[in-house]
């Protein structure tokens, strides 16, 4: 393929029964201003999916228009589609509950101002009553499931706070999958931590696939490479190029992805 | 995968109305006030007409009303409050935040902070038993007895020498702003950005060159708003002011001539007013204030506002 | 003729000076109204304040009703506007604050801080006097809880807008509803803030003495009847200071050193609560 036939987007397709999470020609306003155009992006099933991009470029909007985050925000708006199993989740009556399936983790560390264990407690008490043993059977599970348990088993009652910024990055994750989402999407949840941390929460993400799907935000095009199965590149509000991460690290087929993961722009 | 809905969610509306409703009793509080005062005050109003404002008769014997001593005095002792009081708290504040050392800085902005909430009663009284006699004996008496016979100066000068006089009253008020605004000012001042400041410095101007060609007018509007709060506070000052102003109707005739403001006239005759249009004439010096006052606060939040958001 | 440097150099150590001059007289003055208050006060402070009614002049007495009639309407004063003075700095911070509507609350909330304390107890006296036909402790305590409200909804807002936004999307991430995660979250990470607005509030309060002059008036005796007029420290104090008694002087000294002190340690109290840090659960 030579530069001149190379296409301007390209988005591979996923078959239908391997897709979770679909969104379907999506736009985004924050007020009058555009900042997705007609995005079109499949997430598999239990895989990991990164978003990369340069700052700016939509995809973090992207990521929270999965869970109606921008909800919180007068003036912001999604037109078009995001199909979740099929329904179309941007119409969804009930947003706590969609919340409920969809996680999230955030960039900075954001544990509640409460104990380690009420951290996570806190989001199934919100659905269920659960006795004690059958709530600390949670909690615990939760805990491993997010490669915290061992540093804080001893230390439940101690504040959330009290961690260090990787231990909390993981507590919130604990969080997160202890209300038993489907997908869980995860916004530059590296970039506040050191090198050490950062490897530990990479370690974590790759054990959580095989019960969740996941999807990444990050502008770490390494971290991207390591840990996602497939990825999309995202620039000026628009969806370059998606595919397996191999074809778009190795063999992009847009030129523009071609720059950008190879450093010479962004 | 089916799941409850969340517990606890149908409470929102709810909240969110709790709150609101708690929020528009604040607008109801105020609009309370001023509808109470107008009512209260109308009979007065409507009776004296515009000779209410500008009639020095207040006799409770005659019933006849007039509101102009008390504003005059008011206006007067606020004006001259802030007069003393505006340069020593902008020295104190630039003190403060420009000269003086880390270690003292603190405690100091502490110790005036926390003087600026000591009640007004507490000036009062020390108004009163210690500041007044000390006045009337070695400041008063003596520019009395060496006043020129004739001159502007005897009737400046001229009044009982008991210390309880207008320019007493103005001294008790600034000393009570004072605090306020040195605090306030400095909050201002630790506003201006430091690269501000460090590049006027840079570029070799002395201290005083920095202060008045980029602090103050960095800070400007928000200046205007503090000397406007603390013009406030002065205005609406009820406490430390009855105790020393010395209570007497009509207008002022000197600087040290004891008189009466708006809120020490309310204060003293108020519980004791017998008749309907003694009571209807005190509510409406109470409109009287609150108009003067939520001018005056308009103007200096609207200042404030602009120093918030620029 | 000096030259142009030198000139400003004068110009500018006199700046300094005068700075300085201006903070030591400030610093003076303050200082001798302390002393003052203690030298005068604290002569009068033995056990009779806290176990004596207001005496007689001449008689022994001490301020036991005022002090009581003091904290009770304080007390019920905050017991009033801790609740609807949180609501309303929530509502200004969660849900309303930038609508036309929040700039108008949020304005109306800053005139009512800063507006005359007599007017509260002229509004009150109209309110609650004039209807029930007569100056009571209820009175005196909505007049307070008016002075205390706008102290608890500013304090409230600025440290609810200190919490990041961060906070309230995990909440929301959660599908936690938004009352939830403001009482669970944002109002347990800002305790120590709103404990602090709480503090202040009661500091403003207790030494106010203008408005309940026409509310709770003041009382010779014990009364612990909300519904009758009721002592307090200021009223008392300021019907003792204007007398002409020697010993009831004394005790207006003595009680105005209470007062202070009481306001004093509640403010550094605040600070100390503000200081810990808003962030403990």
């Amino acid at each position: 393929m030579n530069a001149m036939t190379a296409p301007e987007s390209f988005v591979a397709d996923l078959a239908d029964s391997q897709v979770t999470l679909r969104a379907r020609n999506l736009d985004f306003f924050y007020g009058k201003h555009q900042t997705l155009h007609s995005v079109n992006l499949p997430v598999a099933r239990n895989a990991v999916t990164a978003l990369i991009g340069p700052s700016g470029c939509g995809k973090s909007t992207l990521l929270r228009t999965f869970n109606r985050m921008y909800d919180l925000y007068a003036g912001q708006k999604a037109v078009g589609e995001v199909l979740l199993d099929g329904e179309n989740l941007l119409t969804m009556k009930d947003v706590a509950k969609l919340r409920s399936r969809v996680g999230m983790v955030f960039q900075k560390p954001t544990p509640f101002p409460m104990s380690i264990y009420d951290n996570v407690a806190f989001g199934v008490r919100l659905y269920e009553s659960k006795s004690k043993s059958e709530m600390d059977g949670i909690v615990e599970g939760a805990l491993r499931k997010a490669a915290l348990w061992e540093e804080v088993k001893d230390k439940l009652k101690a504040s959330g706070l009290s961690l260090s910024g990787g231990q909390q990055q993981r507590l919130c994750v604990a969080r997160g999958i202890a209300v038993e989402p489907e997908i869980l999407l995860l916004d530059e949840p590296a970039s506040a931590l050191d090198p050490i941390s950062t490897a530990k929460l990479e370690e974590t993400i790759g054990e959580l696939k095989s019960d969740y799907t996941i999807v990444i935000v990050t502008h770490n095009l390494s971290q991207a490479a390591r840990i996602s199965d497939y990825t999309g590149f995202m620039y000026l509000g628009k969806m370059i190029e998606f595919g397996p991460t191999d074809e778009i690290f190795m063999r992009p087929k847009v030129g523009r992805t071609q720059d950008y993961v190879c450093g010479r722009f962004g | 995968m089916t799941r409850p809905a969340s517990k606890g969610a149908w409470f929102d509306p709810i909240f969110e109305g709790l709150c609101f409703g708690a929020a528009t009793l604040l607008l109801v509080a105020l609009a309370g006030v001023v509808v109470s005062l107008t009512i209260g005050g109308w009979p007065a109003l409507s009776h004296f007409g515009l000779s209410f404002f500008t009639s020095t008769t207040w006799n409770p014997v005659t019933e006849v009303y007039g509101a102009a001593g008390p504003i005059v005095g008011t206006l007067v002792t606020s004006a001259l409050a802030l007069l003393i009081a505006l340069p020593v708290a902008l020295g104190v504040s630039i003190f403060l935040v420009e000269f003086c050392p880390k270690q003292l800085s603190r405690p100091i902005a502490v110790a005036v902070e926390l003087l600026a909430g000591i009640p007004s009663i507490v000036y009062g009284m020390w108004g009163l038993f210690v500041l007044a006699p000390f006045f009337a004996e070695h400041i008063q008496l003596p520019l009395m007895m060496n006043a020129p016979a004739g001159s502007i100066w005897e009737t400046l000068f001229y009044g009982v020498p008991n210390g309880a006089n207008i320019f007493t009253a103005s001294l008790i008020l600034a000393i009570m702003i004072l605090p306020y605004m040195a605090a306030v000012f400095r909050e201002l001042f630790l506003t201006v950005p430091p690269q501000v400041r460090e590049s006027a410095y840079g570029i070799g101007c002395t201290p005083l060159e920095v202060i008045t060609s980029v602090v103050l007018p960095y800070v400007r509007g928000g200046a205007i708003g503090v000397v406007m709060l603390g013009l406030g506070r002065a205005l609406g000052e009820t406490m430390a002011v009855t105790f020393i102003i010395g209570n007497a109707h009509g207008l002022p005739k000197s600087l040290f001539d004891s008189g009466s403001t708006l809120a020490s006239t309310i204060a003293n005759e108020f519980t004791e007013a017998t008749g309907e249009m003694h009571t209807a004439a005190l509510t409406a010096l109470g409109l009287v204030l609150f108009v003067i006052t939520f001018g005056v606060l308009a103007i200096a939040r609207l200042l404030l506002l602009r120093q918030r958001y620029d | 003729m000096l030259s142009r440097p030198a000139l400003r150099a004068i110009a500018n150590t006199t700046f300094v000076t005068a700075c300085g001059v201006a903070t030591v007289l400030a610093l003076t003055a303050l200082g001798f109204i302390l002393y003052s208050l203690f030298k005068q006060g604290f002569g009068g402070l033995d056990l009779n304040i806290f176990t004596k009614d207001t005496p007689a002049p001449g008689s022994v007495g001490g301020l036991r009703n005022a002090i009581e009639g003091s904290l009770m309407m304080c007390a019920m004063a905050m017991a009033m506007a801790v609740g609807v003075g949180i609501l309303a700095g929530t509502w200004l911070a969660e849900y309303g604050g930038a609508h036309p509507y929040g700039h108008v609350i949020r304005f109306l909330n800053d005139v009512l801080l800063a507006a005359p304390s007599i007017l509260v107890g002229l509004f009150v006296y109209e309110l609650v006097v004039r209807p029930l036909h007569g100056f009571s402790g209820f009175a005196g305590a909505v007049a307070l809880a008016l002075l205390a409200v706008p102290v608890v909804t500013r304090t409230t807002e600025d440290i609810l807008r200190l919490q990041p936004d961060a906070l309230r999307e995990a909440g929301a991430a959660l599908g936690t509803p938004r009352w939830t995660t403001i009482k669970e979250i944002i109002w347990r990470g800002a305790g120590g803030g709103l404990l602090t607005g709480g503090l202040l509030a009661f500091a403003r309060i207790s030494g106010e003495t203008a408005p309940l002059l026409f509310t709770a008036l003041s009382n010779q005796f014990q009364n612990l009847d909300l519904t009758k007029p009721m002592a307090s420290l200021p009223a008392v104090i300021f019907q003792y200071a204007l007398s002409a008694y020697d010993d009831w002087r004394r005790l207006a000294w003595a009680g105005a050193l209470l007062i202070a002190l009481t306001v004093l340690t509640i403010n550094i109290l605040g600070r100390v609560v503000a200081a810990r840090g808003n962030h403990r659960p």
